[in-house]
């Protein structure tokens, strides 16, 4: 497992980034997942730099682990955690996409993005922390599993 | 890495995004594509060369 902790802020994206799509790049991913899974950490890190700790500043860390890494395809896990206040982003309703661009509010995208991309979403509260969880499983482009 | 073109085909105003757009340089996009496309009244957006886009980016177009 790999693991980095940031500020919750915007600014913590571009390291965020890095460390994830090196980490993807070096189980060889294709170009295609590691975009796919860049966009759902964005999603995720995003709520939590806005919303975590505001208006105060706070800490989050997000973890990056491979399962069943002999194995194609094999699982993608990123988990982040921070202290902030208790939010289940699951528990927001999902974008109708039906309506008019005038009736539609704000937010609930970024979270309907991750549901779609990710195989699997889990969020709990434990200790004093929010601990969200996404997976997918990726076939390797190269036809065999790899390890961090 | 982003950027912003303007083009015509005499009829409408073709503007070509390319690069990623993500909640870092999301608010400099909007500003360039507001820029873009004021006082047009026909737009025509190319985003053949846009590799990247998250919701930061998705709701400028909204």
């Amino acid at each position: 497992m790999k693991e980095i902790q940031l500020e919750a802020s915007i600014d913590s994206l571009i390291p965020l980034f890095e460390f994830v799509t090196s980490e993807l790049s070096a189980l060889h991913c294709s170009k295609r997942d590691i975009r796919q899974v860049k966009l759902c950490v964005e999603e995720v890190f995003v709520n939590i730099a806005n919303y975590a700790y505001h208006p105060k500043k706070g800490d989050a860390r997000v973890a990056i682990d491979v399962s069943d890494g002999e194995h194609n395809p094999f699982r993608v896990s990123i988990s982040f955690t921070d202290r902030g206040r208790p939010f289940n982003p699951m528990e927001k309703e999902a974008p109708n996409l039906e309506a008019n661009l005038e009736e539609r509010p704000i937010g609930g995208l970024g979270i309907f993005l991750v549901r779609t991309k990710m195989d699997t979403v889990a969020y709990e509260y434990r200790d004093g922390q929010n601990i969200l969880t996404i997976t997918k499983n990726i076939q390797n482009a190269e036809g065999c599993g790899g390890h961090i | 890495m982003m950027e912003v073109k303007k083009d015509t085909d005499g009829e409408n105003a073709i503007v070509s995004i390319a690069g990623e757009i993500d909640s870092t340089n999301a608010e400099i996009f909007e500003r360039k594509l507001r820029e873009a496309v004021a006082g047009e009244k026909k737009v025509v957006l190319d985003l053949a060369e846009l590799e990247y886009i998250s919701s930061a980016g998705l709701r400028i177009f909204w």
